[in-house]
């Protein structure tokens, strides 16, 4: 009966271990891509950003004063 | 806050964020624009950012935060409740394609807030810009996020950058706004009339904080004398600042413009306007918010018709506490002391009738 019931317990652990296995597989393949792209590759680089970036000018009136 | 520039704006000093749970997505899922573009140059940049939504909170932070996003929607960052109310209070008419309403658009609008610009970036009002890389900070920065909206009157406060009043002890003991400020700035499931009718407004005896001062009133008699008709700041604030005169309109160039009167430092006792169950306290600090009668006569006239129907001096915890200040000092220092109050000597002539119920009648009793 013990062994029967160690049996059971390990029969249920490897398929659980196996279960855990499949689940990380069905997650892990698109999301990284993104990490290669040009966004990425841009938004990541200081030099780049220097020369590309351009601040939006907002246009202020004039006539405000005082505190907001 | 210092400037900062361009390009530091959207620059994440390293690709990490591309591997946590948010950026796993993918940048154009949220943003928008077109990831494929391999060309590394301005005209590569051009269409890249084609369709680019720079802040896409709104309908994609809901998909995973749908429990916060719901609440967020009726908090006051969101719906700017305290301002309306305020105008509707005063006769103000919103309804769309109204002369206020449009006002209202033009002016106030803009300090609405998305969950991007606490968590993600400083505030477009503030100019924008990344606050850490693209990291989502579960705590919003004190001096990124919070103070880079509310800097003028509680920032200034808190920070000590009032001259010559010194910080908040708070502050000097190391707390941020978020050590006592949380879950009402998600705001709750009832759109709240403004920031102290919320379900979820907290109070200087809230988690475990000072409640100390309730049990042990023998050793403090003025806590044992004061502790229900006084509100904490009218002992423990000193000198904040008030605003004056507000008007809105649009200059020849087009451009949205406001102007008001130099702030004023001042403290000022009053009768509390908003007393309840939870605000049982008679006596209240006052402040001077910039509102004013004719304040948006350039989009028509007497848009506020009943403006006398809400006080100028408004319910107010300024974010300067310290222990010992000068009203606290001794029993004299605050009774029979009429600077600390506000009688009707310190209203301007045509706010006298909208501060009728805050004014104290009678300086309390110098021989008590």
């Amino acid at each position: 009966m013990k062994r029967v019931l160690l049996l059971t317990v390990g029969l249920l652990f490897l398929i659980a271990l196996t279960a855990s296995g499949c689940a990380e597989d069905a997650v892990s393949p698109t999301p990284g891509a993104e990490v290669s792209s040009s966004c990425v590759t841009c938004h990541t680089s200081e030099e780049l950003l220097q020369q590309l970036a351009v601040e939006e000018e907002e246009e202020v009136s004039e006539e405000t004063t005082g505190e907001g | 806050m210092p400037p900062v520039e361009a390009w530091e704006k959207v620059f994440a000093d390293d690709a990490e964020f591309a591997q946590d749970v948010h950026g796993e997505v993918g940048c154009v899922i949220c943003h928008g624009g077109d990831s494929s573009v391999e060309e590394l140059s301005e005209e590569g940049m051009q269409a890249a950012h084609e369709g680019l939504v720079a802040d896409p909170s709104d309908g994609n932070c809901n998909t995973c935060h749908s429990d916060i996003a719901e609440n967020n929607e009726c908090s006051l960052h969101t719906t700017l409740s305290g301002f309306t109310s305020a105008l509707e209070a005063r006769g103000g008419n919103l309804e769309e394609g109204s002369p206020l309403a449009e006002a209202f658009e033009n002016h106030c609008q803009e300090c609405h807030t998305t969950c991007g610009q606490c968590h993600v970036s400083r505030p477009d009002e503030a100019g924008g810009g990344l606050v850490s890389g693209h990291e989502f900070e579960e705590t919003p920065k004190m001096k990124d996020n919070c103070v880079a909206c509310h800097g003028s009157r509680v920032g200034d406060e808190f920070l000590g950058e009032n001259e010559g009043v010194l910080m908040d002890i708070h502050r000097k003991k190391g707390m941020q706004c978020t050590s006592c400020h949380g879950e009402e700035l998600h705001g709750s499931a009832e759109i709240a009339e403004d920031r102290y009718h919320t379900v979820t407004t907290i109070s200087c005896d809230d988690a475990g904080c000072h409640e100390d001062v309730w049990i042990n009133t023998e050793d403090n008699p003025q806590h044992e004398q004061h502790l229900t008709d006084l509100a904490c700041q009218v002992c423990h604030s000193v000198d904040y600042k008030n605003c004056y005169s507000c008007h809105v309109s649009i200059d020849e160039e087009g451009l949205a413009s406001r102007t008001s009167e130099p702030s004023v430092m001042d403290f000022k006792i009053g009768l509390n306007p908003i007393r309840s169950a939870e605000r049982y306290y008679k006596y209240v600090l006052l402040r001077h918010v910039p509102t004013c009668a004719d304040g948006f006569e350039y989009y028509g006239e007497n848009l506020l018709p009943d403006f006398d129907a809400e006080s100028t001096w408004k319910y107010a915890t300024p974010h300067n506490i310290q222990l010992d200040t000068p009203q606290n000092a001794s029993c004299d220092s605050c009774h029979g002391n009429a600077e600390l109050f506000l009688t009707e000597d310190d209203l301007r002539p045509e706010e006298i009738d909208a501060n009728q119920d805050v004014v104290v009648p009678q300086i309390p009793n110098p021989e008590y």
